[in-house]
């Protein structure tokens, strides 16, 4: 059917395993929604050169900046109030510390302390951390109709949910704090006030990971100090803003076993999480070939195209079995097909037709 | 393929979704190497569980390995120092091969590319942090084995699409440039075989769009109805179009690669699940290929 129900919202969010296509498929929702006149931006985190090269985005300037009209022109189409960017998860994460540090001097050593660069760009869950933020600053800017927010490829596909309370939790250390705070700023009596566990613990530690990076650890969480509330309230705020009416989840896959699995999961853990579902968008699925199997055409080349079709015919049976696990999930008036296309997208006209098979065409290749 | 040449071959799969488990059929993977066909052992790595095992083996300790200290410590050091879950489980693979030699070779399925990367960085990222203390002499060994190329070499896998040619050719220059480890060979996955090379067979093909066109037959068969002939006709531009737009992209990661790395073509299988039968067909392929390179 179609995606219809998606575009109610005021945010969407594209989920899904990695290598799906999810960033050609925000793109061209967020396109349908700025050719409808609303007020739209597109976040992208990873696009292909190509379709990066068609919005427009050339640097990675971490904000949004419109599609230029004359992207449109070519395509034939009205120029439509979209922006795009291009997530920098660093740049975010340091925006963040600028925010909420006391000092600029407190800011200046977080951000050039080796733990947290090690962190902030590389510890699992800060790029899907990150995502969100960038959608609760954009949301509270207030400049948009819809936003339109591609997911990271995560090996658990509700990281994105988790991360910003499982990263908070991690910042608030309370554990490392009750380790290493005294290490470092108690002066005398380093390991007075801890217990027998704590101090072996520590030297345990200290004698695998060695004395300076546990005291680049200590200093981070020093720093982090009273930082702390900030980021949690911000997470919970972030939390509330994934559950509240206007925000939709759009699960993207591709017909494979291993995708499919991947959803069934997502799917699911979406319901428990009282998550708003959007739809399903079901990518790269082999076209179908009515009537081009069978009998030989009697020429080499009919013969060679009728073999051809046939294998094709096998592997759209194999991708509909493997999409037969989320037929009792999801029912398929909330599924949207989109066949392999022939060449990549490449401008706002591709863009578009990708588009119009999400919402309007769909129909047809719904069930057939 | 190489168990069918009688080595000892082991799999390790990194913090994966039991892929090769389900692509073999077998029950999920273990952190202990477990024999999944006949000379083919397989196990699955995780960060915590080469933690556990290390302070095993390294203190003797399987005091310290209790449930409460052990998860918090499990947890702090997995998470607080950098880079060192991923040294962790190098080391893990390391001593299953290396020092213990229980296998004549070893295949690591890495996480994602850039993942991959900062793995095997991460001794080096660490003897740079840290340049004394029981773990920086091991790290110091899984390093030297590490870029020893008789024993470790780089194979990379791609398809032949724009991202994952722009991710292979970064990877492969990351991998020179940050960790000095040289990429010996790139997989390009999943081609569609020849079809329309032949230019007369094109032509015949393109001669098909047009109504005049659609008449393809030989003796004794019936001539093809429009509506079939137009199928087909759907069906072959298809499978040239996207043929020729992996080959625009398999040509764009040659020449990427300048020579550097030898490529191997793997086939897109047409065939229904990807079973026993379609691993001993790419293994097939690999052979060929490789023994035709010198």
């Amino acid at each position: 059917m179609s995606l219809e129900s998606a575009l109610d919202g005021q945010i969407v969010i594209c989920a899904g395993p990695g290598g799906v296509g999810k960033t050609t498929v925000s793109a061209a929702i967020a396109m349908e929604g700025a050719l409808r006149g609303r007020q739209t931006c597109v976040v992208t985190i990873d696009p292909a050169k190509r379709l990066a090269d068609a919005l427009g985005l050339e640097a990675l300037s971490n904000q949004p900046h419109r599609v230029p009209a004359e992207a449109f022109e070519a395509a034939g189409l009205p120029a439509a109030p979209l922006d795009a960017m291009m997530l920098d998860t660093k740049t975010t994460f340091d925006d963040l510390v600028h925010r909420y540090a006391k000092t600029e001097d407190r800011a200046r050593s977080i951000i050039d302390n080796r733990f947290y660069q090690a962190i902030s760009g590389a510890l699992s869950g800060t790029h899907e951390y990150m995502a969100m933020e960038k959608l609760y600053e954009l949301y509270w800017m207030g400049n948009y109709d819809l936003i339109v927010i591609d997911t990271p490829p995560t090996r658990n596909a509700l990281d994105f949910l988790d991360a910003p309370k499982r990263m908070t939790s991690f910042l608030e250390g309370k554990l490392l704090k009750w380790f290493l705070v005294p290490a470092v700023g108690g002066g005398r009596g380093v390991f007075r006030a801890m217990n027998l566990a704590a101090v072996t613990f520590l030297r345990v530690v200290q004698r695998v990971i060695g004395a300076d990076a546990l005291k680049d650890t200590a200093d981070f969480f020093a720093n982090f100090e009273g930082m702390y509330d900030g980021f949690k309230e911000r997470a919970q705020a972030v939390y509330e803003l994934l559950r509240q009416d206007l925000t939709r989840f759009v699960v993207v896959v591709s017909p494979t076993d291993q995708a499919v699995e991947e959803a069934l999961f997502l799917v699911s853990s979406m319901a428990s999480h009282h998550l708003h579902f959007g739809g399903l968008v079901v990518n790269r699925i082999h076209p179908r070939f009515k009537g081009a199997g069978g009998e030989p055409a009697g020429t080499p080349l009919g013969d060679r195209l009728v073999q051809i079709a046939e294998e094709f015919e096998q592997v759209r049976l194999r991708e509909e079995q493997s999409l037969k696990r989320l037929e009792s999930e999801v029912p398929s008036r909330r599924w949207v097909r989109i066949p392999y296309m022939n060449t990549d997208v490449a401008n706002l006209s591709s863009l578009n037709e990708v588009a119009e098979t999400i919402f309007a065409g769909s129909e047809h290749l719904a069930r057939d | 393929m190489a168990a069918r040449h009688g080595l000892r071959v082991l799999v390790a799969e990194v913090e994966g979704k039991n892929a090769i488990s389900h692509l073999l059929g077998v029950p999920p993977l273990t952190s202990e190497p477990r024999e999944v066909r006949p000379g083919l052992w397989a196990m699955h790595v995780s960060p915590e569980e080469a933690l556990r095992e290390y302070f095993e083996v390294q203190f003797h300790a399987k005091r310290v390995a209790r449930p409460l200290v052990a998860s918090q410590l499990v947890y702090f050091v997995t998470h607080a120092a950098p880079g060192l879950r991923d040294i962790l489980m190098l080391g893990k693979i390391w001593y299953q091969v290396a020092r213990k030699g229980e296998f004549d070779m070893a295949l690591l399925d890495t996480p994602a590319a850039g993942h991959a990367v900062s793995m095997l960085r991460s001794p080096e990222g660490f003897l740079e942090a840290v340049q004394v203390g029981t773990l920086a002499n091991q790290a110091k060994r899984v390093s030297d084995w590490l870029h020893d190329p008789e024993q470790v070499a780089i194979h990379l896998v791609s398809l032949a699409e724009e991202t994952p040619v722009k991710e292979t050719l970064e990877t492969a220059r990351l991998m020179e440039e940050r960790v000095h480890m040289h990429v010996d060979c790139v997989h390009v996955n999943m081609l569609y075989p020849p079809f329309a090379e032949d230019p007369a067979l094109n032509a015949a093909l393109d001669r098909m769009k047009t109504p005049r066109g659609l008449r393809p037959r030989a003796k004794g068969t019936e001539v093809l109805s429009d509506d079939r002939a137009q199928a087909l006709f759907a069906c072959g531009e298809f499978y040239r179009d996207r043929r020729a737009m992996q080959q625009e992209h398999r040509g764009r990661l040659v020449e990427g690669l300048g020579g550097s790395a030898s490529v191997v073509d793997l086939p897109f299988l047409f065939g229904d699940g990807f079973a026993g039968k379609e691993l001993d067909l790419l293994a097939d392929v690999i052979e060929e290929q490789a023994s035709a390179t010198p």
